[in-house]
């Protein structure tokens, strides 16, 4: 029987290796410097699906009804913020 | 397993982010296409009338916006004893927009600071020959591309005179 919660999984693992291979390619080719856009769009495009692995609220009530902190937020919000830097570095280069 | 590579890649990430964010908020000097804020260098006081030892650097470094310093990296061109910059992407750097509203800044060359004004320069002819000076500094033998001479085109030069 066909599982979606499976497909969804085999697709966001493609996303994740295309954004590093992106990566990957982007210095190969030309090197890590400010100039590489490609690099920066794979870094978006990596960071994005990374951050849908630690999709989680900051803070979260345990079986006890106490607030806890979410510890995987902070992946979530590593990879948000590297996102931005990277939206904001590709715009530096466009404008 | 996808989750604990990704736990070591986001901490990479972290440290190489938080290193960089520490030397953009303490930057003085532009740095790459990064813009800096006041400049640091011994500033010459007196007026500079031959400009021409400026061609012994690459680049010249404007800083202006005197009410809250703002800092590029530019080349420039020299042309009969004058001193002039270039603004490639034209007015919209938001630099040449800053010299439009004051024309007073400085600008660096080597360890020196040198206060000067800029004016654009606007006649189409003038505008002409620094282009080919430019070019001439700059060759580059393969044929231009439309879109190459249409990013050509938009270059703005400001004449550089002491204060």
């Amino acid at each position: 029987m066909h599982n979606p919660g499976y497909s969804i999984r085999a697709v966001k693992l493609v996303i994740l290796l295309v954004g590093a291979l992106v990566v990957l390619l982007a210095v190969i080719l030309d090197n890590v410097n400010e100039r590489n856009d490609w690099l920066a769009a794979g870094l978006i495009l990596f960071s994005l699906t990374a951050s849908t692995y630690f999709l989680a609220w900051p803070v979260s009530r345990d079986d006890q009804r106490n607030w806890r902190f979410n510890t995987k937020s902070v992946w979530l919000f590593i990879y948000l913020m590297v996102a931005a830097v990277c939206a904001m570095w590709l715009w530096l280069l466009k404008t | 397993m996808i989750k604990k590579v990704l736990k070591w890649v986001a901490a990479g990430l972290a440290i190489s982010v938080a290193t960089l964010l520490f030397f953009y908020l303490n930057r003085s000097d532009p740095w790459a296409i990064i813009p800096g804020k006041q400049l640091r260098g011994e500033e010459v006081t007196g007026p500079i009338d031959d400009w021409s030892f400026v061609l012994q650097y690459r680049i010249v470094t404007n800083e202006v916006r005197p009410s809250d310093p703002y800092s590029v990296n530019t080349g420039y061109v020299f042309h009969d004893g004058v001193l002039y910059v270039i603004s490639g992407k034209g007015g919209e750097s938001r630099w040449s927009q800053f010299l439009l509203q004051d024309p007073n800044m400085r600008i660096r060359l080597g360890d020196k600071l040198y206060r000067v004004r800029a004016t654009r320069v606007e006649d189409p002819e003038l505008v002409n020959e620094l282009r080919k000076v430019r070019e001439r500094r700059n060759p580059n033998p393969e044929e231009k591309t439309p879109e190459e001479l249409a990013v050509l085109a938009r270059v703005w030069f400001f004449r550089i005179d002491s204060r």
